[in-house]
C-alpha cells in the first residue's frame, strides 16, 4: 500500500509547508482580537500519498485546506506545491494551480448547479482545464465510469441522483482537470453510512491508478485509519502527533490523540469512560497547549511517528 | 417475561398525496421492556424518525397512520384524545428531537423553561420546580447557576444535556432519543451517552434510540431493530446483531463503519443502487433473532488491503 508512496519520493515531495500560520480577527464591537486558527504548520506530502487531517470542530483542519486550495491567505510561512510557491500567483497561473489541485467539498447537494444536467457539469470543467479534448463525449463517458457510474446518468439532474452518486459526479468534476493533488473536505460525512466506504475506495483507487495526492479532511479516525497512508492530528490549530496511520492510532502518544481515540464509538470496549482519566487527559491538553516548551519527539522512526510533547513531561 | 413498556403493533404510516400515498412505515412491529435500551437503526428515509413521531402522536398532515396500535403499558396510544395525550406526554414518554440543542427558547433563559416544563404538566410552586430543575441540572454535571444562563450562552453539547435533562425532568417511563448526538463532535458525542447511560441507571427509564450510527448503537442498545424502506428487516439483541446478523442490508451497514483495530480490511459497503424490495415479514430464527428471508447474496467479507 506505501509501495507507491516511496516510489515517488526521488521527484520530491507534493507538498511542502513550512510553519505556517493564519489567524483571523473576530471583530466584536469594541475589540478586535485575533484568533489563531493554525500555528506554525509544518507539513509534507509524498507524492501519491494519502494524508488525514483529523480534529475536533475548530481545530484548523478545514482552515489548512482551504489556505492550500487558495481560498484563504496565510499570515506567514511558505507553502510549495511541486516544488513551487503558491503565495501571490496571479492571473494564469492561479488557473494553472486550480486545475493542478482541486477540492472535493462536503456537501454534495450544494456543490452541483441544479439547473444543469450532469454532462453539462463535466463539459464546463473539461472546456475550462482541458480545452484540447476533441471529443468531450467520450471523455465525459470515462470520467464517470472511472468514478463508478454508468454514462446514463450524463443526461440527468442533480436532483435526481442519490447523495453517494452526486458526490462521485463532484468528484468526476474534478478528475476533469486531471489534478495532481485533491482535497477532499469531509467528503463522506454528508452521505448515507451505506455508501460511504464507496466514496471511500474510490478515493483510494484514484490514488493507486492515477497517482494522486490526497489530503483527506475528516472528524472520524476510524474511516482516517481506513484510507490514509499517514495522519496529522490538529489540537488548536497545531499539528500535535502525526505518523503512520495504523501506528499511531494503535499508540496514541498527545492526551488529545488518546481523548479522540478514547471517544470513538466502540462495541468491544466494556466500559467506555472513564471521567477521571477524562478530566486528567483534558488537564495535560491544557498543560501541553500553553507550554512553551514543545518539542518534537520521535516516538518511531520507521512509521515517521512524532508527538509534539512538552519537554518536561514527555518522560512521566 | 415483565409486561412491556411500548408495544407497537403492525404499525403502518402513509403519507397521501392527491396522487399516491408513500409508506414511511410499513406493517413495524416491536416491544421495548422496563429499562431496555431499544435501537432503531436506518439510514434516511427509512422511517425510523416516522416510527418515533407515530409514537408521540406527533405526525402531521399529509401522514397518517392507517393501521396498527401503539400501546403503552397496556393502553391504547393512538386512540387518546388531546387531553389525555397532553396528560401523558412528558409525564410518560418524553423524546429528545434531532439538533435538539437548537429547540430551546432563545429568549428565555434556561431556569424559566424548566419552570414552564415541569408546571404545565405537573403543576406545583414555581420554588418546587426550580428546586427540581437544580437536581436535574446536578445530574448532568452543569452548574445548576446556569439556570439564569440564556441558551446562547452555553455550547452545544452543555445544551444538548439540557434538552436531556429536561426530558427527564418528570420521570418518564420511556425516552425517545432521536439521533441525539449526530450535530456533535465525538468526545463531546461520547460524553453525552455516558450521561444517558447514568441517568437510566438512576431513574430506570427505556430508551428508544434512533441513529444511522451503528457502532454507536452496538455500543449502547440491548437490542437493536434495523429498518430499511419502512421495515425492519432485522431484529436482535445487540451481541447477536454484532457477529451474526443474517440480513444483507444489516450486514451492509455494519461493514459501512471500518475499525480502529486490528488489520485494515477492505471493506465494500452497499453498492450504488442497490435496492431491497418486497421486503418479507419477520421470521423467528430463535433466540429473540429475527429476521426477514432476503433472496439477496450476502456480502463477501472483505480481503486485506
Amino acid at each position: 500500500m506505501t509501495s507507491i508512496a516511496t516510489q515517488r519520493t526521488a521527484v520530491g515531495p507534493a507538498v511542502r509547508i513550512r510553519s505556517l500560520s493564519k489567524s483571523f480577527t473576530s471583530s466584536a464591537l469594541f475589540s478586535r482580537k485575533k484568533i489563531p486558527a493554525l500555528r506554525d504548520i509544518d507539513l509534507e506530502m509524498q507524492r501519491g500519498e494519502i494524508v488525514a487531517l483529523v480534529g475536533e470542530s475548530g481545530s484548523g483542519k478545514s482552515t489548512l485546506a482551504r489556505c492550500l486550495a487558495l481560498l484563504e491567505t496565510p499570515d506567514s510561512g511558505e507553502v510549495l506545491v511541486n516544488g513551487k510557491d503558491i503565495a501571490g500567483l496571479k492571473g494564469a497561473a492561479v488557473r494553472k494551480y486550480r486545475s493542478e489541485v482541486q477540492m472535493v467539498f462536503q456537501d454534495p447537494f450544494g456543490s452541483l448547479n441544479p439547473t444543469f444536467r450532469v454532462e453539462h457539469i463535466l463539459e464546463r470543467a473539461l472546456a475550462l482545464h482541458q480545452p484540447e479534448i476533441k471529443s468531450k463525449r467520450s471523455e465525459m463517458a470515462k470520467l464517470v465510469s472511472t468514478v463508478g457510474l454508468s454514462p446514463d446518468v450524463l443526461s440527468s439532474f442533480p436532483h435526481e441522483l442519490s447523495g453517494g452518486q452526486r458526490q462521485r459526479i463532484a468528484i468526476a468534476r474534478v478528475l476533469a482537470a486531471k489534478p495532481s493533488i485533491i482535497l477532499a473536505d469531509e467528503p463522506t460525512s454528508m452521505l448515507d453510512v451505506s455508501v460511504r466506504i464507496g466514496v471511500l475506495n474510490l478515493l483510494h483507487k484514484l490514488r493507486d491508478e492515477h497517482g494522486i495526492t490526497i489530503l483527506y479532511v475528516t472528524h472520524d479516525l476510524a474511516s482516517a485509519r481506513y484510507l490514509s497512508d499517514r495522519i496529522a492530528v490538529l489540537n488548536e490549530g497545531r499539528i500535535v502527533e502525526s505518523g503512520e496511520s495504523v501506528h499511531l492510532l494503535d499508540n496514541p502518544s498527545h492526551p488529545y490523540t488518546q481523548l479522540l481515540v478514547g471517544a470513538v464509538p466502540d462495541p468491544d470496549r466494556d466500559s467506555s469512560f472513564d471521567a477521571p482519566k477524562r478530566a486528567a487527559l483534558r488537564e495535560q491538553i491544557q498543560r501541553w497547549s500553553t507550554s512553551a516548551n514543545l518539542q518534537k519527539h520521535i516516538i518511531d522512526e520507521s512509521s515517521q511517528h512524532w508527538v509534539l510533547a512538552d519537554e518536561s513531561e514527555k518522560n512521566n | 417475561m415483565s409486561v412491556p413498556v411500548l408495544e407497537v403493533q403492525d404499525l403502518t404510516v402513509e403519507y397521501v398525496s392527491d396522487e399516491r400515498a408513500v409508506r414511511g412505515a410499513d406493517r413495524v412491529s416491536f416491544t421495548i421492556h422496563p429499562g431496555e435500551i431499544f435501537g432503531l437503526a436506518g439510514e434516511s428515509g427509512c422511517g425510523k424518525s416516522t416510527i418515533a413521531n407515530s409514537i408521540m402522536r406527533l405526525l402531521k398532515d399529509p401522514a397518517r397512520i392507517s393501521n396498527g396500535k401503539v400501546l403503552f403499558d397496556g393502553t391504547d396510544v393512538l386512540g387518546m384524545d388531546e387531553a389525555a395525550l397532553r396528560a401523558w406526554r412528558w409525564n410518560n414518554v418524553a423524546m429528545v428531537f434531532q439538533s435538539a440543542m437548537n429547540s430551546l427558547n432563545p429568549v428565555t433563559r434556561i431556569g424559566e423553561q424548566f419552570i414552564d416544563v415541569i408546571r404545565t404538566h405537573r403543576g406545583g410552586t414555581r420554588a418546587a420546580a426550580l428546586h427540581r430543575a437544580h437536581e436535574l441540572l446536578k445530574m448532568v454535571r452543569i452548574d445548576p447557576v446556569r439556570l439564569r444562563a440564556y441558551p446562547h450562552q452555553l455550547s452545544g453539547g452543555q445544551r444538548q444535556r439540557i434538552v436531556i435533562a429536561m426530558a427527564c425532568a418528570l420521570n418518564p417511563r420511556l425516552l425517545i432519543l432521536d439521533e441525539p448526538t449526530t450535530a456533535l463532535d465525538v468526545v463531546v458525542q461520547q460524553e453525552i451517552l455516558e450521561q444517558i447511560r447514568e441517568l437510566q441507571k438512576e431513574l430506570g427509564f427505556a430508551i428508544l434510540f434512533i441513529t444511522h450510527d451503528m457502532s454507536l448503537m452496538l455500543e449502547l442498545s440491548d437490542r437493536i431493530g434495523i429498518m430499511y424502506g419502512g421495515r425492519i428487516v432485522e431484529l436482535a439483541p445487540a451481541t447477536t446483531l454484532r457477529h451474526g446478523s443474517r440480513h444483507p442490508y444489516t450486514q451492509a451497514l455494519l461493514g459501512a463503519f471500518p475499525p480502529l483495530h486490528g488489520p485494515r480490511v477492505k471493506l465494500t459497503g452497499l453498492a450504488e443502487g442497490t435496492k431491497f424490495t418486497n421486503i418479507q415479514d419477520l421470521e423467528d430464527t430463535g433466540e429473540g433473532h429475527w429476521v426477514a428471508p432476503s433472496d439477496q447474496p450476502v456480502l463477501s467479507q472483505g480481503e486485506l488491503l
